[in-house]
């Protein structure tokens, strides 16, 4: 006996065995349809009892376990019915044959057997045979239940009959040793009349009936022939039968106790059997048990529930007869199911540890060298048996070796699918999902060592399988669940094979359904690369969409009837959370930025990277990257167009890495960080773009207001010039262009700019709209920089020691300072060499400019798009006003403004201002400009604050009014400068160079002085003749044009001669007379009014005399400004009367 | 690849009985002739029956104690289920011998946050008695305790202590 039966339990011990085998050429689909036939008839009831009869069927059974038939009679083959095809009468004899050659094998312990013949039909089936049955074909065969029924009822009364002859053969007559098969050449030349010898045989002979009385139904009966012959072989030590009869006890007690079977589902027939047993367990309740005469043995009826055992026992009888097994070596395959056995039963009692002492006993139960067949049969037992106590983790332990057996090298054809179905059963065992899902809930919960064994194992396995896909789904889960764990050069190895996999069968998001059902869902590789952020990004600011204030001031009207209520939005507040403010444009470019990072040992090369979204019909536009080993946090940029408008919700992304694609959706990824990711694309605006005249600039402008600048131009400018900037506008959208506004702003205003920085006029431009998509309108600005062409206080240690004051106090002749101009080449000293490269400073002004434009269905939404142009403008310096100061003029009206002009350019430059001629700069020289300029009288200014104002104010005003009066002066003056090597040329303001005296001495006295000589009004410069002898009228004249009276003044008349040679003479008493006093007084003059004067000269020689007008010493006088006393000097000639000598 | 896979055939089988007593499992063995061998596999499960800690002699196959450690908290499972209804606070967090394989004998406990430990040892060691093995236990769980205490360890994760690791390897045998 070699062959154990794993599947073997308790109960089979009151079972019949029926082996039911084909001869001859049966189809297998058939037989096995037959088979089930026959096997659904597992339970008979016999007729004139209530005992039941149970079946067990085989098709296969080894003869050499059916010589183990007397030890226990459950494995004995009692039938025989045989299945056989034949569809010619001339066969028939042959097949009969064959059944008899069959009846053979089996034919020591047969009781019984049948040949059912399929097929054959004719004279021979006519005759009625009881051992034969014939049937048309296997369609037709209705009565093949009856038949069997009928059979068992034979076989019943073959054992019954065997049983009384057995159990009522206690006469002294020699009962037969019954023996295994091992046993019997130990009995040799044995004395069979001692007394020792008998008892033995009575002993196993007790047994034996015993056995008969369990399969006969008489479940009673057998207790006590068990309990008997367990005495009777104790005390002869008879092991291997004590053995025997301590297990046909617990049988019997199992049977008893547990009338649901122990077997439970392992296979149909126990199921099926296990619910009619449950109703035939009833019957054999001590009570209800009806003894029908033919018990021998009166001893039954004492103590009859006494005889069962109680479920504690029946273990304890188990390990006994467990332990009696384990003397013999021989004995080991009934050992090993006498423990599978045990283990049921246990199963059943819920006593997991002692099982598993029992299991853990049959592993150890060295049968012969198995094959690979029965090691997979074994170890798939164990695994059940495991699984049955509650032993998940052995159970699957087990499975996995049986697995592995599956495709051991040494079998030849290695069982790979069944391999890998055994391994799929382990799963659970371990605690491994197949489904990603349950691994990104959390961290990783289970034997990782353990765990990657079996995923490495499953992917062998179903690469052997020839099934590709399923070996590249395995192999993603364990590279995706269990990364952590993988070391580096696993993780090599993993992904190496991984990619000669995909290049056969790339991996999908499909789920792939095995032939069982199962459902492997997809792994996305969330992993690879780990993404950690996902923020969607706005568009540019040039293309970022803006909507028009009055369109938003209505929505938000409409949303609520308050201004402003903070309730209203603090609930906003989670919906924001969502919601992203800003918008994306149908038809433009998206991005969504994600952090990535590469948790590899080696670079990622992840392929076809794109979106997933909804909402929107959305052209994702895919990216390949590659990520370097381990990087860290890593910036990727994933970019799609929306085709439609709406809300569009980012749901996640999808990439290609190793040749798996894979869908990874942000719902399932922990820990990523988010702004949100549902945003509203508007509709189509259009796109422009700008062009400019100028050169692109390498700085760009960072204005605090946040504006990004999309375009820089530079420009380099000599101060005081003007430049044209064309700017082209190109429509690169696909809306035409409807609007366009165009605003300035000046960025860098610490500079002091004068006059209009940029200007331009838009409505050439407008008329060219709207401008189609593809075209282009132009649009010029005129850029004009005017910065201080002061030097501040660059030179002024260099005027310190310059003898000229800037007081402006009338010196003798302002035409010897314009004839003569100070040379100012001296200067170039080499100290101050170094110091001309401060007048060569570079200034910088910074301006943007605005384009608001809209158009298409954008426009209609009421959105606009805003382009900015940075424009960056290098103001060289080209003059500079080094110094200022005014000469007056010989009209009191008058005055010479003169000016220190310095070259700072590298290049020769012309000067001109209004009625000058040019004068000519070379390269850093400096010279002196003299213009004449007629007095300003500011009148149209607020000429002072008009009451007490704040001072703070004052000052602005006086600002704002000195301004305003450089302005004034500034455009009569018109300095322009040119440079006629670069052919450039500009204007130069001296605004920023006039200060508060050389202002005050542009300016008119507001007392206006005429002096009239002989009704002539005099100045400076003009020359009164008159005659001598002749009296001559003198007028002044006082004109207030201040806003206070003014006066009383007290004036003299000093003549004086002049000699050229600074010696002025004053002692004229003998050469002029004056004609009434030579002192006037004037009496105050209020405002805007005048008062005249008249007085007469009387010259006595000729002459050139010259009047000194002066006033007395005082108090009032003093009050006012020296310069208001300004008096024109006044030049008369006097002559000989011609007339007189003439006469 | 079944290199943990039971051992089919056994020298002596007149010694093996399926009355296998806990912690006596090893009586009447020779001696396998090691001097001071301790355990060879030491491992610390979680109550979630995931391993928070396991080391084991570094010249064996790791995995084959990866997997006696996760078949034997079968065992852990059932011993502490059939203790559950024993009385609480009297309960025994000593497990005795989980079971024995041909080479190895799996002893456990249990702490009452059920923690488990388990200690692989070596079967031919026959010096090692049940009280050594219960005192090296309640040092392993004393090293725990210190664990747990750090404040900077979140329980449930995996235990990197050096300490711990000292502790540990304190109690391997050394390898001749």
């Amino acid at each position: 006996m070699s062959v154990p039966d794993y599947m073997q339990c308790a109960e089979d011990h009151q079972t019949l065995l029926v082996v039911v085998q084909p001869i001859g050429i049966v189809p297998e689909e058939s037989f096995f349809r037959i088979y089930k036939r026959i096997s659904a008839v597992s339970q008979v009831n016999v007729r004139d009892s209530q005992r039941v009869l149970y079946i067990r069927y085989r098709h296969h059974y080894p003869p050499e376990n059916n010589e183990w038939g007397d030890f226990q009679t459950h494995r004995k083959v009692v039938g025989l019915i045989t299945i056989t095809d034949c569809s010619s009468a001339k066969d028939w004899p042959q097949t009969f044959e064959k059944f008899h050659v069959q009846k053979e094998m089996y034919g020591s312990t047969l009781y019984d057997s049948r040949l059912f013949v399929f097929g054959l039909q004719g004279e021979i089936a006519e005759q009625p045979r009881t051992d034969v049955a014939f049937y048309p074909s296997y369609d037709e065969c209705e009565t093949v239940e009856k038949r069997i029924e009928d059979f068992i009822e034979s076989l019943f009364i073959v054992l019954e009959s065997k049983r009384l002859d057995r159990a009522t053969d206690k006469s002294g007559d020699k009962i037969p040793l019954l023996c295994v098969p091992f046993e019997k050449k130990d009995f040799v030349g044995l004395d069979t009349d001692s007394r020792h010898y008998k008892k033995r045989c009575q002993g196993r002979m007790r047994k034996h009936v015993g056995d008969l009385c369990l399969q006969a139904g008489m479940l009673q009966d057998s207790l006590v022939h068990y309990h008997m012959a367990v005495e009777l072989l104790r005390s002869v030590n008879d092991f291997l039968w004590l053995g025997a009869a301590l297990e046909g006890l617990c049988s019997a007690s199992v049977i008893y106790h547990y009338p649901g079977g122990t077997g439970g589902k392992v296979g149909s027939r126990r199921a099926q059997g296990g619910s009619l047993s449950a109703e035939a367990g009833n019957r054999h309740r001590p009570g209800a048990l009806t003894s029908n005469g033919i018990n021998a043995d009166t001893s039954a009826e004492i103590g009859r529930a006494k005889n069962c055992l109680s479920p504690e026992d029946i273990i304890d009888k188990y390990k006994e007869a467990i332990s009696y097994y384990g003397k013999y070596k021989n004995a080991g395959v009934i050992e090993l199911e006498a423990c599978v056995k045990a283990v049921r039963v246990l199963a059943i009692q819920k006593r997991s540890m002692e099982a598993s002492e029992f299991l853990q006993n049959a592993v150890y139960i060295n049968l012969r060298q198995l094959s690979e067949e029965e090691k997979i049969q074994r170890y798939s037992i164990l695994s059940e048996l495991y699984e049955r106590i509650g032993f998940h983790r052995k159970s699957a332990f087990f499975k996995r070796i049986a697995a592995m057996q599956c495709a051991a090298p040494s079998i030849p054809e290695p069982g790979w699918r069944a391999c890998y179905k055994l391994l799929l059963e382990t799963l659970p065992g371990y605690s491994l999902s197949l489904d990603p899902k349950d691994f990104s809930k959390g961290t990783h919960r289970g034997w990782a060592a353990v765990q990657m064994r079996l995923l490495h194992e499953l992917v062998y396995a179903s690469r052997r399988m020839g099934n590709p896909a399923l070996c590249v789904r395995h192999l993603s889960f364990l590279l995706q669940t269990m990364l952590d764990f993988l070391s580096d050069q696993e993780k090599k190895d993993v992904t190496q094979s991984l990619e000669s996999y995909t290049a056969k069968c790339p991996g999908t998001m499909e789920f792939i359904t095995l032939p069982d059902g199962l459902k492997l869902p997809p792994v996305p590789f969330t992993k690879l690369p780990i993404v950690r952020s996902v923020k969607l990004l706005n568009l540019p600011t040039s293309l970022r969409p803006h909507k028009m204030k009055s369109l938003l001031g209505q929505n938000v009207a409409t949303k609520s009837p308050f201004i402003y209520s903070p309730i209203i939005a603090h609930s906003r507040g989670e919906e924001r959370n969502k919601k992203i403010d800003f918008q994306w444009v149908q038809g433009d470019v998206c991005e969504v930025q994600l952090m990535v990072y590469n948790p590899m040992p080696f670079e990622l090369r992840v392929e076809n990277m794109g979106l997933l979204t909804t909402g929107v019909e959305f052209e994702s536009l895919p990216a390949a990257l590659s990520l370097p080993a381990e990087s860290g946090l890593y910036p990727v940029t994933l970019v799609g167009v929306p085709q439609t408008t709406g809300q569009i919700t980012v749901n996640g992304y999808h990439t290609s890495v190793f040749g798996v694609f894979s869908d990874c959706l942000l719902d399932n990824l922990p820990g990523v960080k988010t702004n949100g990711c549902t945003v509203e694309v508007i509709p189509a605006l259009p796109r422009l773009q700008i062009s400019t005249s100028l050169p692109r600039s390498a700085h760009t402008l960072q204005p605090s207001s946040g504006d990004e600048i999309s375009t820089n131009v530079s420009v380099q400018l000599y101060n005081g010039e003007t430049q044209q900037l064309i700017i082209k506008l190109e429509n690169i959208g696909t809306e035409p262009l409807e609007k366009l506004e165009v605003t300035a702003k000046t960025v860098n205003t610490k500079e002091k700019l004068y006059g209009d920085f940029l200007s331009w006029k838009l409505e050439d431009t407008i008329s060219q709209f709207p401008l189609k998509p593809g075209k282009i309108a132009t649009f010029t600005v005129n850029i004009k920089v005017k910065l201080d062409f002061s030097c501040q206080e660059n030179l002024l240690q260099d005027l310190s020691d310059d003898g000229i004051s800037v007081s402006g106090l009338p010196l003798s002749s302002p035409f010897r300072q314009v004839v003569k101009p100070r040379v100012e080449t001296k200067p170039i000293n080499p100290q101050e060499s170094s110091k001309v490269g401060d007048f060569s400073h570079v200034k910088t002004l910074e301006a943007i400019l605005n384009f608001k434009y809209s158009g298409g269905p954008g426009h209609v939404e009421g959105y606009y798009r805003n382009l900015s142009l940075g424009l960056h403008v290098e103001v060289e310096p080209s003059v500079f006003f080094t110094r200022v100061s005014t000469l007056p003029a010989t009209s009191t009206r008058q005055c010479h403004l003169l000016l220190d002009v310095f070259n700072s350019t590298e290049h020769e430059l012309t000067i001109s201002a209004r009625n000058n001629e040019d004068l000519i700069l070379h390269a850093g020289e400096c010279q002196r400009m003299a213009i004449q300029v007629d007095k300003f009288s500011f009148e149209s200014f607020p000429d002072s604050p008009a009451d007490g104002t704040q001072f703070a104010n004052a000052k602005q005003l006086e600002e704002e009014r000195q301004q305003a009066k450089g302005l004034e002066i500034n455009s009569k003056l018109d300095i322009c400068w040119k440079i006629p090597s670069l052919k450039r040329e500009g204007e130069a303001s001296v605004e920023g160079v006039l200060n508060q005296l050389v202002l005050e001495h542009l300016q008119l006295a507001p007392l206006q002085w005429d002096i009239l000589v002989d009704g002539k009004l005099c100045d400076c410069d003009i020359v009164v003749d008159c005659k001598v002898g002749d009296p001559i009228p003198l007028e002044v004249k006082l004109t207030n044009w201040s806003k206070h009276s003014v006066g009383p003044f007290a004036l003299t008349v000093t003549p004086y001669q002049d000699y050229q040679n600074g010696v002025h003479n004053y002692e004229l008493q003998d050469a002029i007379t004056f004609v009434g006093s030579n002192t006037f007084y004037i009496e105050s003059v209020k405002p805007t009014k005048d008062s005249v004067y008249f007085g007469a000269l009387l010259f006595l020689y000729t002459g050139d005399f010259y009047l000194n007008i002066k006033f007395h010493e005082d108090n009032c006088s003093k009050e006012l400004p020296v310069s208001w006393f300004c008096l024109p000097s006044v030049h008369i000639r006097a002559m000989e009367p011609v007339v007189q000598t003439q006469l | 690849m079944a290199t943990a896979g039971p051992r089919a055939h056994r020298a002596s089988r007149e010694s093996r009985s399926p009355h296998v007593t806990p912690g006596r499992g090893g009586a009447g063995r020779e001696d396998g002739g090691g001097g001071d061998k301790m355990a060879v596999c030491i491992a610390v499960i979680a109550k979630e029956n995931y391993p928070l800690y396991i080391r084991s002699v570094p010249t064996e196959n790791e995995l084959k104690f990866h997997y006696t450690v996760h078949t034997s908290l079968d065992v852990v499972d059932e011993k502490i289920s059939a203790m559950g209804k024993a009385l609480v606070d009297q309960r025994e967090l000593y497990l005795g011998l989980l079971y024995p394989t041909e080479d190895y004998k799996v002893y456990g406990y249990v702490t009452n946050s059920k923690v488990k430990f388990v200690m692989v040892v070596d079967s031919s060691n026959t010096a090692l008695r049940d009280n050594e093995i219960r005192s090296m236990f309640r040092k392993l769980h004393n090293s725990y305790t210190d664990i747990m205490c750090n404040p900077f360890y979140n329980p449930g994760d995996r235990i990197h202590s050096r300490s711990f690791d000292n502790m540990v390897n304190s109690m391997m045998m050394q390898v001749c």
